[in-house]
């Protein structure tokens, strides 16, 4: 563990006389070893990453795997699962309230007030009374007279039913689903049709539907203390980690009959879906897109300063799904999304990139000079995410390297620094941001800003540039990883391939996985990439990496909540 | 959408309550009460949400004090404001204390309308302030909850929000975030449509009873689900079912009838952009004010974005994107209303200026919406927090909070009351007293009882 000391300078402009008060900040890099402040054991204290694989994730692991609690369907997995279930491809979670952000650092639907719980009637309702000509397809069954209505209904409700609570439904709720189903049909005007969509919208509704927790029949046993999942709770939670959707029938089986608490028939089954590169390419580039905290469709940017950004917009998000599919099907290593020249452009885009144009309005790939492409830090939606409106911006996009890259920790900035020097003509943005070097800011913005100036060879909206202000641009820098590693380098492109074959790098980028696949708050995060990084796997394919997360105990195991009962 | 139309129908209310004109004879004395008017007299909390503190306070003191020149707006209601100087956020400090720097306050909207001090664990490193639970609704659900008991509306909080993001200053329950609605068409079609359900009224009839018998099996599904899970995801749960169990009240109940004005929104515009801020707050507050004018709540809160707007570029007062006028290597973006508050500049003394005329345009509202001898305003209080000092110093002592309206002759307005920092739980066991509701197991007594001084 290495503590970066600083001296911030606060500004109290209140006070006249501009009084100045030094306090100090401490920015933290985490060791990939996992060892605690100040050498004690800390988070994952006490793992030998260098020893070899591990047991395969069972709670000799070495960890106490956190409580965690009861987690929704995210937009993206409602919207998914609808699409699977019910061939609906509306994305009706768009009229949903925004996942915020919960303790793993990744989206985490909230709790569900008045205003959810009403959006998710509308949906339920739009949804089973929007297609009548598909009901016939769905249903499974064709009642040819009144008589065959209820049995047909009853058909419906077990298949219907195991498919959208993910397991198969216990009595007293198929029970109660065919009572909602025929209390509607008492009502004056209502048909068979109806009926069937009165019990899809008590589906949608229901509690077994919108929240991660499949037991049924099923119960989870208690290991040593811990909870170990049920084979129908694996089974979505592979599902939803690895293809961002309810289990598939071949799934939905292997769960029914026991078979996922094996870590082997998990594994296979992982393997299997991660096999369908579509699926497993879009949920790797949500985790992207969490991950460098990548918001491109609520960018804004100065109209005069970048008058063709508003173009180059709409395509950012599908760009950056098509690398992330091209690194994906290449089978390339997490190394490519740090250093694959690889750019998806448009005949708008490319001259963005400096490319050539294609004759396309669809995105296609075309290999950048690798000199001045290399990787997601390189293109146009993490650079134009991380700047202001008006110009690029070094601290932003140093942070998010420093923090989510290398899993540096860096408290807070103080309220009442002075702002930065107003730009001055001539004045390069390094040169505006000099500084952080001189001042008392240094301290902290030594481990910020490098990782930032790397990247000066990108404007605002990602533009490669030589020069800015008629002065050549300055990407050099250095820097000091949390394994000790110095790093040297000209610019952004020879960072990249440094940090591309980091092992600090890796651990981070396990550690950032785990919050988003395993689910574990921030705090356990290093004890799972503990874990994993010791595994074959770990220095395989982008893929590999993606599924060894299921290995992990912190996948298949949890503590009991307070008040839980089995 | 459009609706242009001034006035709603005894016949189009009942419709888009989902009530059909054949179950009129059950409902009469229901009916009765609902309808505009017949909740005249009865109390109502109105609370407008607004962060990152202001730049200029009130000077003096009881009767005789002076607006600063952002509040001018409010000059021609002075007779009506109530004034703490000022309020501490004690609940928070306790947590947060403040530090050389600050309470880290942008995050306390959390905490402001909530009587104890949130749930959270100091040893925790990766504690966050936005994700530690609260131990109870916030002062708007939970006098809600206790009026509900006496005078059930078809919506126990109408909630609204301008650019709502969290972290959001209101809990539906404990550790139950209340989202508001930050689309004034949605919150309009909620409360006074009906056009999605068309005016057959078979139809309506069918789709209302439809409702019923799939709310209840969800009902039950969820009560069931709840059985074994942990406390904190029980409570999770019970809140669901609480929202489904307000939705089928809704439907037995149905919103007011009779000739009551209803808003005109204007054609469609993008709520979420910083253009159309001031738009959209005023939609809110036309929304808002009808919905207790025509008795579907005795409780409104407002959110104007949340306590920090670091997603709110000051555009609509002529700002443009691009505006730097913060220190930008702190603010997510230069041209925000949490820039501005650091920047503590002309941006900031524009934005507070600003907020106040809509103020104004709310306290405006309310005395014209005439009921019984007097106005909507005569049985209400606005409560107007802040969730700090001065947004560049993020301190949750001497925050600027603002109060309007006796609650029905309760408080004595008209002045600037010193509290010397009084803890904010006071205020809202004040108004908990105002509306004869017992702050007990909301408020922590250790921070004190009823704000003194409040009553005159």
């Amino acid at each position: 563990m290495k503590r970066l000391s600083c001296v911030a300078l606060v500004y109290t402009p209140l006070i006249q006389g501009a009084m100045l008060a030094l306090t100090s900040c401490t920015g933290i890099l985490a060791d990939p070893s996992g060892t605690g402040p100040n050498g004690a054991a800390g988070p994952g204290g006490g793992i030998d990453v260098g020893s070899g694989p591990l047991a395969g994730g069972t709670p000799s692991a070495g960890y106490v795997v956190p409580a965690t609690s009861l987690r929704r369907l995210t937009r993206r997995e409602y919207d998914n699962t609808v699409r699977d279930l019910l061939g609906d491809t509306t994305a009706p979670a768009n009229a949903f309230a925004d996942d915020p952000v919960g303790v793993t650092g990744y989206e985490t639907p909230g709790s569900l007030g008045a205003l959810e719980v009403e959006a998710f009637m509308q949906a339920a309702e739009a949804l089973a009374n929007g297609k009548p000509s598909q009901l016939v397809t769905l249903v499974g069954c064709t009642p040819a007279s009144g008589a065959e209505e209820e049995p047909c209904a009853v058909q419906f409700i077990q298949s219907f039913g195991e498919k959208a609570y993910r397991r198969p439904l216990l009595a007293e709720e198929a029970s109660d689903l065919l009572t909602l189903y025929q209390e509607v049909r008492q009502i004056a005007g209502v048909s068979f049709a109806d009926g069937i969509a009165a019990v899809i919208q008590g589906t949608l509704q229901s509690p077994n539907f919108l929240y991660h927790r499949e037991w049924g029949a099923q119960q989870p046993v208690l290991e040593n203390g811990e909870l170990r999942l049920t084979s129908n709770e694996l089974a979505s939670r592979l599902s939803f980690f690895i293809a961002g959707t309810m289990p598939d029938a071949e799934l939905l089986k292997a769960a029914k009959d026991g078979l996922l608490t094996d870590p082997a028939v998990l594994e296979a089954q992982a393997r299997r879906l991660a096999g369908a590169p579509g699926a497993v390419a879009e949920s790797i580039s949500d985790f992207v897109r969490q991950w460098l905290q990548l918001d491109v469709a609520h960018l804004e940017k100065s109209p005069t300063a970048y008058p063709e950004f508003a173009a180059v917009q709409p395509l950012l998000a599908s760009e950056l799904g098509r690398f992330i599919g091209h690194v994906v099907k290449q089978g390339l290593p997490p190394s490519a999304l740090l250093t694959d020249p690889t750019v998806f452009v448009n005949r708008t885009s490319a001259a963005v990139y400096g490319v050539p144009v294609p004759d396309s309005d669809v995105l296609v790939p075309i290999a950048a000079d690798p000199r001045q492409r290399a990787g997601v830090f390189t293109q146009l939606a993490f650079l134009s995410t991380h700047s202001t409106s008006v110009g690029s911006h070094p601290v932003k996009r140093g942070k998010v390297i420093f923090e989510r890259v290398l899993c540096g920790v860096m408290p807070p900035p103080p309220p009442n620094v002075p702002p930065p020097a107003a730009p001055q003509p001539g004045q390069t943005t390094r040169e505006r941001f000099a500084l952080h070097e001189e001042n008392a800011c240094a301290g902290c913005h030594r481990s910020l800003d490098p990782p930032g100036f790397a990247l000066e060879n990108y404007d605002g909206i990602g533009r490669y540039r030589t020069t800015e202000a008629g002065k050549s641009v300055d990407a050099s820098g250095a820097l000091t990883l949390p394994s000790g590693q110095q790093v040297a380098f000209q610019n952004g492109v020879e960072l990249m391939s440094q940090l591309a074959t980091s092992v600090d790098v890796r651990s981070c980028l396990t550690r950032h996985l785990a919050r988003y696949g395993a689910i574990v708050p921030e705090g356990s995060d290093a004890e799972v990439a503990a874990e994993l990084v010791a595994l074959p796997e770990s220095s395989g394919s982008l893929v590999d990496v993606y599924v060894s997360i299921v290995k992990s105990k912190a996948f298949r195991y949890r503590a009991l909540a307070e008040g839980e009962t089995l | 959408m459009s609706r242009t139309k001034d006035k709603y129908s005894r016949r189009l209310f009942l419709q888009a309550g989902g009530l059909g004109l054949g179950l009129l004879p059950l409902l009469s004395d229901e009916l009765a009460a609902a309808a505009c008017g017949g909740a005249a007299g009865k109390k109502r909390l109105i609370t407008l949400t607004w962060g990152n503190g202001l730049q200029q306070w009130v000077s003096g003191t009881g009767a005789n004090f002076t607006l600063p020149d952002i509040m001018k707006a409010l000059e021609p209601h002075r007779a009506d404001l109530l004034i703490p100087d000022t309020i501490f956020c004690k609940t928070f400090d306790d947590q947060y204390p403040q530090d050389a720097f600050d309470n880290k306050a942008h995050d306390s909207p959390v905490a402001q309308l909530l009587g104890r001090p949130l749930v959270f664990n100091p040893n925790d490193p990766n504690a966050r302030i936005a994700k530690a639970p609260s131990a109870s609704p916030s002062l708007d659900y939970f006098i809600a909850d206790a009026l509900r008991k006496t005078n059930p509306t078809p919506y126990p909080v109408v909630n609204l929000a301008v650019m709502g993001k969290s972290n959001y200053w209101t809990w539906q329950a404990p550790s139950v975030v209340a989202t508001p609605d930050s689309d004034p068409y949605h919150a309009f079609d909620s409360i006074f449509g009906g056009a999605a359900m068309g005016t057959d009224m078979p139809s309506i009839d069918k789709t209302r009873l439809m409702r019923k018998s799939v709310l209840d099996y969800v009902g039950k599904d969820l009560a069931r689900f709840a059985r074994t899970l942990g406390t904190a995801d029980k409570v999770r749960i019970e809140a669901h079912l609480a929202s489904v169990r307000a939705i089928e009240q809704r439907l037995v109940s149905g919103p007011a009838s009779g000739d009551c004005q209803v808003p005109t929104l204007a054609a469609k515009f993008d709520v979420q952009s910083s253009d159309n801020f001031e738009k959209t707050l005023r939609a809110q507050m036309d929304i808002g004010v009808a919905a207790l004018a025509a008795g579907v709540t005795q409780v409104l809160t407002i959110q104007a974005s949340n306590g920090s707007g670091t997603h709110v570029n000051l555009t609509w007062l002529g700002y443009q994107t691009g505006t730097n006028y913060g220190h930008d290597g702190c603010c997510a973006d230069a041209s925000s209303h949490h820039a501005s508050a650091h920047d503590n500049g002309k941006a900031k003394t524009d934005i507070d200026t600003w907020f106040f005329a809509q103020v104004a345009y709310l306290l405006d509202k309310l005395k014209a919406q005439t009921e019984g001898n007097g106005s909507l305003f005569d049985s209400s209080v606005l409560l107007v927090p802040n969730n700090m000092d001065h947004g560049n110093n993020h301190k949750v002592r001497d925050q600027p909070w603002l109060m309007a309206g006796s609650a029905g002759g309760v408080f004595k307005t008209g002045r600037v009351l010193q509290t010397n920092n009084a803890s904010h739980t006071q205020l809202l066991t004040g108004i908990c007293n105002a509306f004869g509701v017992s702050p007990e197991g909301f408020v922590d007594p250790a921070y004190g009882g009823e704000l003194p001084g409040l009553r005159g």
